[in-house]
């Protein structure tokens, strides 16, 4: 690399911070920099300029009210001066963008978000690296590092009697949920060659009326539409020439923890412009959330298609389009546990190439409104085809939200992890970070949201070696309508995230849970800013629990033991979660009865 | 070929409107121009206060520059005809040739000499008259013009008289005659004496130091200072004050018009040039765009410190106050009308002042 020579011009009266960090940056890679003053004139600094050689000229100034003319100006007696012929002129400052910087005449702008290595790149005029990292980032796997060991032979043996007994209990047992998946992969394999109407034909038999009437007669439910081919094609080509070049980085210093939104707006094409603009701020991955009526129906509709309501329609298309569309890297989880089509909503995601889903046995029967058998059955085959496709799947202790205690909901999701493990998925605990409802009547965060949160963790990782992703979203209920309030709560639980080590958090957008219709990106980006403030702010240094946490670590522990004990004294795992060992209605948890007296078999 | 550059005095002065007239005029006459800029310009929303801005609609046949990111976010279509290897922050400038109507984002080379070879080969590629969008108050590339047209207007100031007063100065900068010889442009300050010359100052912005100590050396029979690049306000102060002083006579050459302006506020430096002249020491440049017309647009983003909002003075008041004393003529293009006689003016005889 041949050295250059840079003038360093701070063509702003108070402002010289950083571009002598910029001058120190180059000076070390051996560059001749020359620093001028703050205080010179515009003419002063032009002649200095023209009088000597200089391959580059850096200015720095914050954009302000009439400073674009005056940069404007500036250069322009560069380009009279015979400068702009020999030296290349660099603006960087706060708000200045290419456009700007093309607009002004410069051959380059950076502003203040943009890493050091980019402007010393551009000024050795090496491939900027950044602009294309999000498309060269390599797909993170969280669960790759783990062992699924379980520490405590105790829970091991509980945990093995629970999932043998469910998975006997399962054996020769089927559902209308099952049979649609299998048909549906043969759906799939025939993609509309000779034999697709007999077996869709069948797939119908297996379905509820307004799933049938919308794939015979097209009669879509009440709301719900087919996305016009013109609106994707304008939605593709404006994504197209918008990519996202520079993801913001969230995490300061850390790799951990990833950090995902939810979508689900009801429209695929507004999910992916929020998609596309989270993933520009730094956001890995995204869940999408069905529409809640969904999940009462058996079968799932066909086709492109956008709903008025919350809730994305479960679709291939739906789902293709989301994967093409976003980042390589970005993941893709799509909600499965929901509801009467468990299997089949793993198996269009696993074909559409999402790269994770949801499966939690116990909350999708006490929170979510699954008759507890049919959910058995149907997230059996659904962890199994996630084991098939590879797809690590997470588990969501929401029914801690309903009022279930931290320690039957955690001992749940155990349950779920070491049914996965003995079906070789891959399955994540997902704890909540929340100010619950048993919490709150029990008064066991009143001191702080530090102490139960980091026990949770703790009490986890001393059971079993699994990825942890604290959910769902992470200060769930701690959050009010006030946008600083909100965006402040998810940051300071995300900085606790990072510190205890997890390997992915969700986050919730400052308008989440009062928007009262679809979220709105300024809200999303908000909760994401402070994230990435708490990031930055925490660092590598870490938020020390009081002593009061490993108390309740040991008493967390003692009772998932315990729970888990219950458990393993029941016929099987529906039966336990019917009896209330899991979650009962004094607690606020009631089993679910949609898809009651489905199975057959067995 | 004719080059028309559309100049501002600041942001949002008004040259997209102008140059967005003009072309329309041009396709409604037949036409096909070619359009390039010195920026960048078309976008839905400006980069600094972001309210919405006028576009650029082109046509087909027409000759065009974008960057390799503007074309991606144009409607219009075209076939690239050259890469010019002229980077922008916004990537290769490339010429195309228009195959289909829409909104272009032009985006045009940063550096005169560069914008000079865009043109030269936007005029191999048939385009007749090249309209040169301007950005902001840059003017510095507009040197290698055959014509200008100026924007101005409440952006500049809110106060008619401002505006007017900077207006007539620049018309006045614009009017002083050109050398009947083709010079090339000089390295340094050059003094022409009787039969010696001496070249000074090799260098191209010249304050109140440098024009001293060149006519502090001026050779016998001094007739003709030859000063190439910009001068300062104070170096032109100093030139007045000097040739008032020493009663030196003869001709003091410029480059152009553009590197009056650009020395500093155009009322001052027209004074001193007005003082040097009525002195006997005529300014004269070696080349000159004509000054073809004034817009002024009354429309202008009101700043409170947080948000810009769209505003506007009172329209005719403020354009009629402005004309006053102004012999080029001033055109309200959106209040007023008047983009035939404009196109006339400034592209069916652009070489005529």
């Amino acid at each position: 690399m041949t050295p250059r020579t840079i003038l360093c011009v701070p063509l702003d009266p108070v402002h010289d911070a950083g571009i002598k960090i910029i001058r120190n940056a180059l000076a070390r890679r051996g560059h001749k920099t020359v620093l001028l003053s703050p205080d010179l004139s515009m003419d002063a600094v032009v002649r200095r300029a023209a009088a000597e050689q200089f391959d580059d000229i850096l200015v720095s100034r914050t954009l302000g009210y009439g400073v674009a003319e005056l940069l404007g100006r500036f250069v322009d007696l560069l380009d009279a001066a015979g400068v702009r012929a020999r030296s290349r002129v660099i603006l960087g400052g706060k708000a200045i963008t290419a456009e700007l910087a093309a607009e002004l005449g410069f051959d380059r702008g950076f502003d203040e978000h943009t890493p050091m290595e980019d402007v010393v790149a551009f000024i050795e005029g090496r491939q900027r690296e950044s602009e294309s990292s999000i498309r060269t980032r390599t797909k993170p796997d969280i669960t790759v590092d783990y062992s699924y060991t379980v520490h405590d032979p105790v829970v091991e043996g509980y945990l093995d009697e629970i999932v043998d007994k469910l998975l006997r209990w399962s054996e020769g047992k089927s559902s209308a949920g099952i049979e649609r998946m299998k048909l549906r992969r043969e759906l799939l394999q025939l993609q509309g060659k000779k034999g697709t109407e007999d077996v869709e034909r069948a797939y119908r038999a297996l379905c509820d009326p307004v799933i049938v009437a919308a794939r015979e007669a097209g009669t879509l439910p009440k709301g719900v539409r087919k996305v016009d081919l013109r609106e994707a094609d304008a939605v593709r080509e404006g994504i197209r020439t918008r990519s996202a070049f520079r993801p913001v980085s969230i995490r300061h210093q850390r790799s951990k923890p990833l950090v995902f939104k939810f979508l689900g707006s009801g429209c695929p094409m507004m999910d992916l412009v929020h998609g596309k603009v989270c993933e520009r701020w730094g956001v890995d991955g995204f869940l999408v959330i069905n529409p809640s009526w969904e999940a009462r129906y058996e079968g799932l509709l066909d086709g492109l298609l956008t709903h008025q309501q919350d809730g994305t329609i479960t679709s291939f298309e739906n789902v293709r389009w989301m994967r093409e569309m976003l980042d390589p890297a970005t993941l893709l989880t799509i909600r499965a546990h929901r509801g009467l089509n468990t299997p089949e909503t793993v198996l269009l995601a696993g074909s559409a190439g999402a790269e994770m889903t949801k499966i939690d046995l116990v909350y999708g029967s006490l929170g979510a409104g699954t008759d507890p058998d049919r959910l058995a059955v149907d997230g059996i085959a659904a962890i199994r085809l996630a084991a098939e496709f590879g797809m690590p799947f997470d588990i969501p202790g929401n029914d801690e939200l309903s009022g279930v205690p931290a320690w039957k909901t955690l001992a749940g999701l155990l349950i779920n992890v070491h049914l996965g493990r003995k079906l070789n998925a891959r399955p994540i605990l997902k704890p909540l970070f929340c100010y619950g409802p048993h919490i709150v009547i029990n008064g066991l965060m009143d001191q702080n949201f530090v102490d139960y949160n980091a026990a949770k963790i703790h009490a986890l990782r001393s059971l079993v070696d699994s990825p942890i992703w604290p959910g769902e979203p992470i200060a769930f209920m701690t959050q009010t309508e006030d946008r600083v309030q909100s965006a402040s709560a998810s940051a300071y639980h995300a900085a606790l995230a990072s510190s205890l080590g997890v390997d992915a958090i969700t986050v919730a957008s400052t308008d989440e849970a009062y928007s009262r219709g679809p979220i709105c990106l300024a809200s999303r980006i908000d909760s994401i800013q402070a994230v990435r403030e708490g990031g930055r702010f925490l660092g590598t240094a870490s938020i020390a629990p009081s002593p009061a946490a490993d108390k309740t670590t040991e008493d967390m522990t003692r009772m998932i033991r315990e729970t888990l004990d219950h458990v393993r004294q029941a016929a099987d795992l529906p039966a336990a979660i019917r009896d209330g060992l899991l979650g009962d209605s004094e607690d606020g948890a009631y089993p679910g009865t949609f898809g009651k007296g489905t199975v057959v078999g067995g | 070929m004719t080059i028309l550059g559309i100049a501002g005095t600041a942001k949002n002065t008004g040259k997209t409107t102008t140059l967005s007239a003009l072309l329309e005029e041009g396709r409604r006459r037949g036409m096909v121009p070619g359009l390039t800029g010195i920026g960048y310009d078309g976008e839905e929303r400006d980069t600094v206060t972001s309210l919405p801005k006028p576009r650029l609609h082109v046509y087909p046949d027409m000759i065009a520059t974008t960057s390799e990111r503007c074309i991606h976010v144009s409607t219009a279509r075209g076939e690239i005809i050259a890469r010019t290897g002229f980077r922008t922050p916004l990537g290769e400038v490339l010429i195309l040739k228009i195959t289909r109507p829409g909104l272009l984002v032009v985006a045009g080379p940063n550096k005169t000499a560069e914008l000079g070879e865009v043109c030269r080969a936007m005029g191999k590629a048939g385009a007749g008259v090249i309209f040169v969008d301007g950005s902001l108050n840059r003017i510095a590339p507009f040197s290698i013009a055959n014509a200008v047209v100026f924007a101005t207007g409440a952006a500049r100031s809110t106060d008619a008289e401002v505006v007017r007063n900077e207006t007539v100065a620049i018309e006045r900068i614009f009017s002083f005659g050109t050398l009947e010889e083709k010079t090339a442009p000089a390295s340094g300050i050059v003094m022409h004496g009787s039969d010696v010359w001496v070249c000074l100052a090799r260098n191209s912005v010249h304050g109140r130091e440098e024009i001293g100590r060149a006519i502090g050396m001026r050779p016998p029979g001094f007739e003709r200072m030859d000063i190439p690049g910009v001068v300062t306000a104070e170096g032109a102060h100093a030139l007045s004050e000097l040739v008032v002083n020493l009663k030196l006579t003869g001709e003091v050459v410029f480059d152009d018009p553009v590197k009056i302006l650009l020395g500093g506020d155009p009322v001052l430096m027209e004074r001193h040039l007005t003082a040097c002249a009525a002195a006997g020491f005529l300014p004269r440049y070696r080349v000159r765009p004509s000054l073809k017309g004034i817009t002024v647009n009354p429309a202008y983003p009101a700043f409170d410190g947080t948000v810009y909002t769209p505003a506007h003075v009172e329209a005719r008041a403020y354009v009629n106050r402005v004309r006053t004393g102004v012999r080029t003529p001033v055109f309200d293009i959106v209040g007023e009308g008047g983009v035939a006689e404009l196109f006339d003016l400034a592209v069916s005889n652009p070489q005529s002042s």
